[in-house]
């Protein structure tokens, strides 16, 4: 391109820019108005847009004052380090910036006090029991550009205080990772992921996407597994990347057990059943019963354990033993100590 | 070393630095003019010069405001110089938070964010703001199920708000599990949500443990003319966990990792949980790979739990 139809479009461009911020064209400097006032506020304008050479900021003064005259180099200059005593970080022009001056911070950040940041804090807690993974990922997302607006130092205060009080385990591109993972959800795509498990880093494991979640603190992948023909879960902040893509589809053969549980005291009074789950039964003394699809058993197990005394496996006796199996195991870690407490008592 | 002095513009600083002020605060005619002075003359800025800046200001497109009676006289800035860049999807999560705030039914809580929101929407752009109030009128609230268990519950919780914040004592009436009525003397500290119920957090004093109560399961609440008392020592669970659980393991809020052994499968953690009972029932998901520590009575508790569940399969 000719510099004539790059001066043009340039003029075009920053015409379109200074517009945006409601600024009226060809300001006519009279006694009512400061020129060099108007000239550094203007210039702080452009390079919070974008990066700006000698040239390019002459040509957007000329577009907005009458009868300009373009400023010296030595004048610019001056302008810039003005700007730099102000508190604006504006490096040295260098190739990396196309020769032209780039504004990387500024004094005018959002300003958040101590409260603020634990309103934050106080926020964050709350939408991390929220069911809706969708909306707790957004939050995070709103809340780093929130950060990104604020000064260093207050960030690092905020950064510091939820590492102390919150358990939130994500990565720096989880953001765009889970984006992409609801994508291939909605398409049931299956993928192989290159994933860091406990035992093994940079485990290629097969799954077909289904859904996401969010629970105490991390993002969950969940689909099927068709080596073990069973759901699995994966967390995606171990998910290192997607190495592959199947789009002609796989055969789902989920192994997909029915179980049926009885629930009595607190856990049945609030009791939510999950999208496979089903309450089939309410008995007048408030217990429940309930029937679930179970499509990953090492789940459903954690969950039926953790209601404590409340649960009771009814159906099927696989599920019943392993229970129990479970149960005697933990009695025996126990067992050791108070049996020779239980003596005593006796 | 002395720092070379930059070459600058002392009017162009002096309006910067208004410009900066006036961000953070509003400011009188007479403090403007003190900034606008240069400091190598006596003089003040004179009303003339004020009005220039103030000018020049305005056809910069910033927008100040006149000085009335109302705002004391004073010059603020409605709008900050810069915006904070969101797309369409952070405007509607705000107005969810807004929703999802709401429907917490903490007074505090909304008050707080609807000051988050006033400092926000001066870094927001016009249009921004507009498109905020747009999706207020369409949002349906993104956690329907649990609003619609609290709201018969909404005035209870503004109550229990209330005397976390007043520092006293209150008496409870609390429908236990099995169905009996019980007398609890509580020092409230704050309100706690999981997925489904909201609990009062604090400190029971006849128990001497700190408890979280399913707010659902309140009968009567009333504040006693007694300031808490208690230093809130919660007393710590150390409880070990083995295998792939110890390597993967990240603490919670209220957790710390004290020990590793060498190859991570093995670790000792110490809670300081708002409730006991709540945090055995996690551990109990861990099955044989965790198991209570200390203290001794936790410990029994922890093997009590495991023998009444065994029970219900006998």
């Amino acid at each position: 391109m000719s510099y004539d139809i790059v001066n043009v479009l340039g003029f075009l461009e920053l015409n379109f820019m200074l517009s945006e911020q409601n600024i009226s064209p060809l300001i006519k400097i009279n006694e009512n108005l400061s020129l060099t006032a108007y000239r550094i506020l203007m210039i702080f304008e452009l390079l919070n847009q974008s990066r700006y050479g000698n040239d390019d900021i002459n040509r957007a003064l000329a577009s907005r004052i009458q009868n300009f005259k373009p400023l010296s180099d030595d004048t610019i200059g001056i302008y810039i380090n003005t700007l730099r005593e102000l508190g604006c970080c504006i490096p040295r022009p260098s190739k990396k910036t196309e020769f032209k001056y780039q504004m990387l911070s500024h004094p005018f950040s959002l300003k958040f006090d101590e409260s603020d940041i634990k309103f934050l804090i106080e926020l964050k807690k709350l939408i991390s029991v929220c069911c809706d993974w969708r909306l707790v990922a957004n939050t995070d997302r709103l809340i780093d550009k929130i950060l990104n607006f604020i000064s260093p130092e207050k960030k690092k205060s905020y950064l510091a205080l939820k590492k102390n009080l919150i358990r939130d385990i994500s990565s720096a591109y989880q953001s765009k990772l889970l984006d992409m993972l609801d994508l291939y959800c909605s398409k049931k795509r299956t993928l192989i992921v290159s994933y860091d498990s406990v035992q093994n880093k940079n485990k290629e494991i097969k799954i077909v996407a289904e859904k996401l979640s969010y629970q105490n603190g991390a993002f969950y992948l969940w689909g099927y597994n068709p080596e073990y023909e069973e759901s699995q879960y994966l967390r995606v902040d171990r998910i290192n990347e997607i190495s592959a893509i199947n789009i002609s589809g796989i055969t789902l053969k989920p192994s997909i057990i029915t179980a049926v549980y009885r629930l009595g005291g607190t856990s049945a009074s609030v009791f939510c059943p999950d999208e496979d789950e089903t309450v089939i039964e309410k008995r007048e003394n408030g217990e429940i019963i309930i029937e679930s699809k179970v499509k990953n058993r090492f789940w459903f197990y954690q969950k039926i354990l953790s209601f404590g005394a409340d649960c009771t496996v009814i159906y099927p006796e696989t599920i019943r033993r392993e229970i129990v199996k479970k149960l005697r195991l933990l009695q025996k870690v126990y067992e050791c100590e108070n049996d020779g407490k239980k003596e005593i008592k006796n | 070393m002395e720092k070379k002095k930059l070459k600058i513009s002392e009017a162009a600083f002096r309006v910067l630095n208004l410009l900066k002020i006036l961000n953070e605060k509003p400011l009188s005619s007479e403090e403007i003019s003190e900034l606008l002075s240069d400091e190598s003359s006596d003089e003040i800025a004179s009303k003339e010069v004020v009005s220039r800046y103030i000018n020049t200001l305005r056809n910069a497109g910033y927008r100040l405001s006149r000085p009335t009676l109302s705002n004391d006289y004073q010059y603020s800035l409605e709008k900050s110089p810069v915006s904070i860049k969101l797309d369409k999807q952070d405007i509607k999560t705000l107005v969810q938070l807004e929703k999802y705030i709401s429907n917490l039914f903490q007074l505090k809580m909304k008050e707080s964010f609807s000051i988050f929101m006033d400092k926000l929407f001066r870094y927001m752009k016009d249009e921004d703001i507009l498109l905020v109030n747009r999706h207020r009128t369409n949002c349906n609230s993104p956690d329907d199920s649990r609003s619609q268990r609290l709201v018969n519950y909404s005035a209870l919780i503004r109550n229990i708000e209330k005397y976390c914040n007043d520092g006293q004592r209150i008496k409870i009436i609390y429908r236990t599990d099995y169905g009996s009525d019980i007398n609890l003397v509580f020092e409230p500290d704050s309100i706690r949500y999981d997925s489904m119920c909201a609990y009062i957090c604090g400190f029971n004093i006849i128990t001497g443990e700190s408890q979280m109560l399913n707010i659902e399961n309140i009968i009567e609440v009333s504040q006693q003319p007694v300031k808490i008392k208690f230093n809130k020592m919660i007393s710590p669970v150390k409880f070990k966990l083995k295998g792939r659980l110890a390597k993967g393991y990240t603490a919670y809020e209220d957790e710390k990792i004290l020990e590793k052994n060498s190859n991570g499968t093995e670790i000792i953690v110490v809670a300081y949980p708002s409730d006991k009972d709540m945090l055995f029932r996690r551990l109990l998901r861990y099955g044989e790979n965790c198991e209570v520590v200390s203290s001794s009575f936790d410990r029994e508790k922890m093997t009590d739990m495991v023998e009444q569940t065994l029970q219900n399969y006998n």
